[in-house]
């Protein structure tokens, strides 16, 4: 199938559903979703509308009930067990809430990766966990604990840890949530760095939608809203805030009256 | 009045809070920002006696905050309602047993008329359908949930309300019903609010007064109008990227 596959896509999620257990409607229907080569994509969207759990599914933590996820054209549905497994070393996730073992220090959260999934010697290990440390600036804190680090340094741990295997592309689920204006910043600006300097194809989910309006403008980004199971607008941060879809109109502005109703009045 | 004066605290060899003084008038709705790890949440612990001062005293409504005596601590908390930063609900229990809860163990006297009274107007109040009562926290949304965490601090009608980043994680419509529940219950309510938040854009539109800490001690203490306008290097540097004009 090489000879309809654009090489530009690196990760692809083709007319994917989903639905949890007994769930009246599903999560996520018919989605298409397109992720290219050193690009960065924002997703944003309501509350429980299944951004998370879109990750999860691009990442092959959770397997669509229907479509296929394509990682560099190949259906990762289709792969054998050992082939699968390779392939995903290729895509990295951060987590909302971090992630982090707890009971291992930042050093042994870092090479739990490797141990799974590569075959390094120790030192070999060892080097990319200083490497890794350096740069997310957290070179020192080998033996802490995660409880022992604050959650901006927490955040930038749950980064190293995607970055140490190398990836092709880096997923992060709301990497600022929870941190101040300064320290968001500062993760950004690390995820960005990461971004330009390795090319790495970068997809940010976030419900911070300032941040996404300020970013994407600043590196052309574009924006994905996730509404009903499916992406209902994909463009600049100028063109979502222009639209006239009454959904998008009241998100961006955090109007209480519109289709959204008024957030958590269930 | 919740007065903290010369307040100190260190954890370990870290100095958290170093010699805060701050007194809370009553109707005010303050806001108290800083980084992360700064010691706002530490602060709003030493309000309701969680956390003691190393050096210092506080003071809610002409009561002594003191740790270590259970039954007067017992009667700050009656006035003092602390809303945490996740919801903190009894996931086995229904939407009506949190709501009670505190109230059942504070007030023997009322009867489960009363009670259940009591429930549906906080429920009413945030915001929130009867149809609730009869869920488990875990079939609502997290912006419902918080929501229940409110009703239940409220209903054993405390004078000064606690929030703990009360928006974080929540999208820009829960950002505003929230942030207009917390208006309503000041202006409505009469009751003091004290939110500890990284949500500048929230600070400026409710809150009636902004406190901003930076190595244990307060750098900024004003009016949303002068917080606009303030010098301090941190106060300009938390508005950044708040303009985003549409």
């Amino acid at each position: 199938m090489s000879f309809d596959v654009n090489e530009n896509e690196v990760l692809k999620a083709d007319n994917i559903s989903f639905y949890f257990g007994d769930a009246a409607r599903p999560l996520l229907e018919n989605l298409n979703l397109i992720l290219n080569r050193s690009e960065v994509l924002f997703l944003i969207g309501p509350s429980e509308m299944g951004k998370s759990t879109l990750l999860k599914l691009l990442t092959g933590l959770y397997r669509p009930l229907k479509g296929e996820v394509f990682l560099q054209g190949v259906s990762i549905e289709k792969l054998s067990k050992f082939e699968r497994k390779k392939a995903l070393k290729k895509i990295s996730m951060t987590f909302q809430r971090s992630g982090l073992f707890d009971s291992k220090t930042v050093r042994e959260n870092l090479t739990f990766p490797l141990q799974e999934l590569t075959e390094l010697s120790k030192v070999d290990c060892d080097l990319l966990v200083e490497k890794v440390l350096s740069q997310v600036k957290l070179t020192g804190n080998e033996l802490k604990y995660p409880f022992e680090l604050s959650g901006g340094m927490q955040k930038r741990l749950g980064i190293a840890r995607a970055l140490i295997l190398n990836p092709e592309v880096i997923l992060y689920d709301d990497p600022t949530a929870g941190l101040d204006p300064i320290t968001s910043n500062h993760i950004l600006d690390l995820i960005l760095s990461v971004q330009k300097e390795k090319g790495t194809a970068t997809l940010i989910a976030t419900s911070d939608l300032e941040l996404a309006l300020r970013v994407s403008q600043q590196v052309k980004a574009k924006i994905c809203f996730l509404f009903e199971g499916k992406i209902i607008q994909e463009g600049s941060g100028k063109e979502l805030i222009q639209s006239k879809n009454p959904v998008i109109y009241q998100f961006t502005r955090g109007l209480l009256e519109g289709p959204l109703g008024s957030g958590g009045g269930q | 009045m919740i007065i903290l004066d010369k307040i100190s605290k260190s954890f370990g060899s870290r100095k958290v809070l170093d010699d805060v003084s701050l007194t809370i008038r009553e109707g005010e709705s303050v806001f108290i920002l800083g980084k992360s790890g700064v010691g706002k949440s530490v602060l709003l612990k030493h309000i309701v006696g969680l956390v003691s001062p190393d050096s210092g005293t506080v003071e809610v409504a002409d009561r002594k905050v003191n740790p270590s005596n259970a039954n007067e601590l017992a009667l700050i908390r009656q006035t003092c309602g602390l809303v945490f930063q996740f919801p903190a609900l009894l996931d086995s229990v229904t939407v009506f047993e949190n709501v009670c809860f505190g109230l059942r163990a504070r007030d023997l006297t009322l009867s489960e008329t009363e009670i259940e009274q009591r429930v549906k107007e906080k429920v009413k109040l945030v915001g929130l359908s009867e149809k609730v009562l009869t869920k488990y926290p875990g079939v609502l949304s997290f912006g419902a949930q918080k929501r229940v965490s409110i009703a239940r601090t409220l209903a054993v009608a405390p004078r000064y309300l606690l929030f703990d980043e009360p928006t974080t994680g929540m999208d820009p419509i829960a950002t505003t019903g929230l942030n207009q529940l917390i208006r309503k219950l000041t202006s409505e309510l009469k009751v003091t609010t004290v939110v500890v938040s990284h949500d500048v854009k929230s600070a400026l539109k409710i809150g009636s007064r902004i406190i901003l800490l930076e190595e244990g001690k307060i750098v900024f203490d004003g009016t949303p109008e002068e917080f606009r306008t303030s010098k301090v290097k941190l106060a300009m540097e938390f508005q950044l990227g708040t303009q985003y004009e549409f």
